[in-house]
């Protein structure tokens, strides 16, 4: 075989195999779409915690109903990605409830910066039209760190 | 001549399967690290991200196996290309980003110390790709190990 054409070859194994892996992953990366949420949408624990003591926002736990049980943030609901759906009118709920003036910052997290849930659960609020979505910076391993409250 | 040609494709084969293994694993964090260099269309970082740790893992067994060693050869060396201009650019402009080239590796910030490894690399992975893959190849269509020649 021609050099060149092993390697054109090579790199359509490449792309098929990597679509492949990618599409029967859990939490698939979203293939030519923009990712603007993706990294710019991160709040800091002290401006996290001012908006929680002010009530100014709900605090939405991405990870497993397993991990939520064993401590989280007080007043956080718990919606993991995969359960979306069921979760999300618990969520429009909530907001219905504190109904004021300005609306509530959504604040997703998980358990620190390795896990990609926080911001798959801020993709799809974003997609239902929710205007003001970020992403606590490390998770809940941090605030748990701080010392911030948690049950 | 022929030795040494083995063992450098097999060091190089080596190091881009570990690369490429890590990256497969771990897909938001590779992503992550190309956004934060801001050099790709954002609609493209995906694609990459999900595409390239294969190309690496795919290349690098070739060169290993000795299998179409050549065009991997190629391939790593374009790689190799394409990573230096892009970490030159990082350095130069003091860009603070993580370098992405192993995942774990998540404090590593991108220095000159990543490009000098990737100027080596490269020159090897030229070199496989111009004198071949040298001894203990599994095999391709055109390399004499395969075919023995003393057939009856």
């Amino acid at each position: 075989m021609r050099s060149w054409l092993s390697g054109v070859v090579l790199v359509l194994l490449a792309t098929l195999m990597g679509l492949a892996t990618n599409a029967l992953r859990e939490e698939p990366l979203p293939i030519f779409q923009t990712l603007p949420e993706f990294r710019r949408n991160e709040i800091g624990l002290e401006d996290a915690f001012a908006l929680f003591a002010q009530k100014r926002a709900v605090f939405l736990d991405a990870r497993s109903a397993v991990a939520f049980s064993s401590g989280n943030i007080i007043g956080s609901l718990n919606i993991p990605p995969e359960k979306f759906e069921i979760r999300y009118p618990e969520l429009l709920r909530r907001l219905q409830e504190g109904s004021s003036d300005a609306p509530l910052t959504l604040i997703t997290y998980c358990d620190g910066p390795r896990c990609p849930k926080a911001q798959t659960l801020a993709a799809r609020l974003n997609k239902k039209g929710q205007p003001k979505i970020v992403v606590l910076k490390d998770g809940f391993a941090a605030w748990k760190k701080g010392g911030y409250p948690t049950r | 001549m022929s030795r040494f040609l083995f063992f450098t494709r097999v060091f190089l084969g080596l190091i881009f399967i570990v690369s490429g293994w890590n990256k497969i694993q771990y897909p938001w964090i590779f992503a992550r690290a190309l956004l934060d260099y801001a050099l790709l269309p954002d609609q493209a970082v995906t694609l990459v991200a999900v595409v390239l740790p294969w190309l690496e893992l795919l290349a690098g067994m070739a060169l290993v196996l000795g299998t179409a060693a050549r065009g991997a050869a190629g391939i790593v060396a374009l790689l190799n290309l394409i990573f230096l201009g892009v970490l030159s650019w990082a350095v130069l402009r003091g860009l603070d980003v993580s370098c992405g080239c192993f995942v774990g590796d998540q404090q590593a910030r991108v220095s000159w110390k990543h490009i000098l490894f990737d100027v080596l690399l490269g020159g090897l992975a030229l070199l496989i790709a111009r004198r071949g893959p040298g001894s203990w190849t599994l095999g391709s269509p055109h390399s004499k190990e395969s075919f023995p020649t003393d057939t009856p």
